[in-house]
């Protein structure tokens, strides 16, 4: 570990971070039961942003333009937003065991979006009627399709209700983990962690009860979709939809950076060396939810991203945010790339929930860092 | 000047604190002594704004202490945690370069990293600045944090004097270098810094404050010149002890304490 390493070295390392992410996001690309050279996927890329004229195979088109090129950008976003909301998360608690899915930030996440889906399905089913109890047209001929602004809306609303709802699940969570486990500006560990435990039951039961009960009559996803996450449903609209609110969460947080330093040192130490605390505080519980909110209504929970990312940063990079958060949002992108390759072709046809390959790796890594933590955590 | 007036507090229905007033003046050192749950920690926590008092102000260049922007707060005044906790691996470079957030506009200078070098020097850890802060000793990091609130004030600037609060900043620290903060602390009066710090040790209070504020049961028991306020029969009195005093005109005073009769 050398965290004294010089800036311009650090700069080249997340130089080299960054191009290992592009590098596996091409790989990607080329790589699934249809195999593409590189040639081909360039070509693809070339003839849609208009700088060829060579038009590709249709099958090219469609399987990289359609398929994998959203889902590889949904990969990036998500892989960035988690790991960045991660490693924000830790300052914020400072301990680096805060990860969304250990303290429960996640599955409140999960939550709000499977409320939200129930809702807006009943929502969608109700509307004609709502519609025609209000607006009855007495001289209107029976038979006719009931119309309004309300059946219109509808879908739009149970669209945008289970991002929306989403946030506010993460948000709440994170709000009542912090008001439980800081105790005079200082984190309870322990606090932190067994108030994720309660609420990862809580929601677990919740998203069970809802999804068993109603799994039939709303588009409710599946269990395993909530609590193991995938990225099959990617599309462009809701990858361009992650990725810009993930940016633009992202770039504040980056912002933040020497206010996180500060805070590393305590509530009362950070507001002596001039950092606003409320504010900062409020605004790091809420963008980095939120953040956490929008990935989870677009591809379920993936835990442990944001665990193992900012830790690998740290071990290269060292603790200070300024590197450690673009350091993780980088990585963090590629990460998530790799483990979706590998759930969409090491059981190819059949796909792997993200989560198992996830879990798989960074459950381990988690009890690793309880070892070390017994030295040099007091937890 | 810090001044705070009338100050009372409490936890809950438990009262800490019961109209306790301090002046603190820039160039003067003032030691804050007083019993275990006197109230010391409590007095501190409301000079530097992060308790507020139920009644009674405080008030810094005589503007209310709420009145204060933050980063001009700590800009000036600069406060010395009793027990400093970071769990995280930074440099000793890296920690002490935080004292300096309140003055960096966009990245920071090679000036403040020269006063981090300077302030490190300072605290006699000149070659530990690529060091890791966990692997440091109790003692070497009560120093890095130190070196980091010297960073915070070093230099005069022009719109207030500089105030230092340090809760017990010897604690924990081996006698060459509790004898070499108070001296720190010394130096800083007499550039003009107005320096307040909880002590428990009387013969360092005697060797090294201009002033002392003694804190019995939430109120101020006397304060003064220290040779004033420390004397044999209010010690005895505040700390339930015998105290003899010792002057050879030469040394400081020194008080030897025996156990009650």
């Amino acid at each position: 570990m050398n965290p004294a390493r010089s800036h311009s070295v650090k700069i080249v390392l997340l130089v080299l971070i960054g191009l290992c992410t592009v590098a596996i996001s091409l790989v990607s690309l080329n790589t699934g039961p249809v195999k593409f050279t590189s040639g081909e996927s360039t070509q693809v890329l070339a003839y849609k942003l208009g700088l060829g004229s060579e038009k590709p195979t249709a099958l090219a088109e469609t399987v990289i333009w359609s398929l994998r090129l959203p889902r590889i950008l949904l990969a990036l976003a998500v892989g960035a937003g988690i790991s960045l909301a991660g490693a924000a998360m830790q300052g914020l608690f400072r301990n680096p065991l805060a990860d969304p899915g250990i303290i429960g930030v996640s599955s409140g996440a999960a939550t709000g979006g499977v409320i939200a889906i129930l809702f807006g399905g009943m929502l969608v089913k109700a509307a004609p009627a709502i519609q025609s109890f209000f607006s009855r047209a007495p001289d209107a001929p029976s038979g006719t399709a009931p119309e309004g602004w309300l059946i219109d809306l509808a879908p739009h609303i149970a669209t945008y209700a289970l991002p929306i709802l989403a946030m506010a699940g993460g948000v709440g969570v994170t709000f009542l983990i912090y008001r439980l486990s800081s105790i005079g500006g200082r984190t309870h560990i322990a606090t932190m962690l067994l108030t994720g435990i309660a609420v990862n039951a809580i929601a677990a039961a919740l998203i069970g009860y809802v999804v068993t009960r109603f799994a039939d009559d709303t588009q409710i996803r599946t269990i395993t979709f909530w609590t193991l996450g995938s990225l099959a449903g990617a599309n462009w609209q809701g990858a361009l939809l992650v990725a810009a609110l993930t940016l633009l969460g992202g770039l504040w947080v980056l912002s933040q950076w020497r206010s996180l330093n500060a805070f590393l040192l305590g509530e009362a130490e950070a507001f002596q060396l001039g950092v606003n605390v409320q504010l900062v505080k409020r605004g790091l519980i809420f963008v980095t939810a939120a953040m956490v909110g929008v990935t989870v209504a677009a591809c379920g929970i993936i835990g442990f991203v944001g665990l193992v990312v900012p830790h690998m940063i740290r071990l290269s990079l060292g603790p200070d945010h300024r590197w450690l958060l673009p350091g993780s949002a980088i990585l963090g992108g590629a990460v998530l790339v790799a483990a979706d390759l590998g759930a969409r072709t090491l059981v190819a046809p059949a796909e792997l929930q993200i989560g198992i390959l996830t879990a798989l790796i960074g459950g381990p890594f988690f009890l690793g860092l309880l070892l070390s933590a017994k030295r040099k955590l007091s937890l | 000047m810090l001044e705070a007036r009338e100050l009372t507090f409490s936890y809950g229905k438990h009262p800490v604190l019961d109209g306790v007033s301090l002046r603190l003046k820039p160039g003067k050192l003032v030691a804050l002594l007083g019993t275990n749950g006197a109230g010391k920690s409590t007095l501190l926590k409301l000079l530097t704004g992060e308790l507020h008092a139920r009644s009674g102000d405080v008030r810094l260049e005589d503007k209310p202490l709420p009145a204060w922007h933050t980063r001009d707060l700590a800009q000036v005044r600069a406060v010395l945690p009793q027990e400093p906790r970071l769990a995280f691996n930074f440099t000793v470079r890296d920690v002490v370069l935080m004292g300096r957030t309140p003055h960096i506009q966009r990245g920071e200078t090679l000036r403040d990293r020269e006063i981090c070098q300077q302030a490190l020097r300072r605290v006699d850890l000149q070659e530990f600045g690529d060091r890791y802060y966990l692997e440091l000793s109790g003692g070497e990091r009560q120093r890095v944090h130190l070196a980091r609130v010297l960073a915070q004030i070093w230099e005069p600037l022009e719109q207030s004097p500089r105030y230092l609060l340090m809760d017990e900043p010897v604690a924990g620290l081996d006698l060459a270098h509790q004898h070499g903060t108070l001296r720190i602390a010394r130096e800083l009066a007499a550039e003009g810094v107005g320096v307040l710090a909880i002590l428990h040790d009387i013969n360092l209070a005697l060797a090294y404050a201009d002033e002392t504020v003694l804190i019995s049961g939430g109120k101020v028991a006397a304060d003064g010149p220290t040779a004033d306020v420390l004397t044999e029969e209010r010690v005895a009195d505040v700390f339930n002890v015998q105290a003899i005093l010792h002057r050879d005109g030469t040394r400081p005073p020194y008080m030897q304490t025996l156990p009650s009769a």
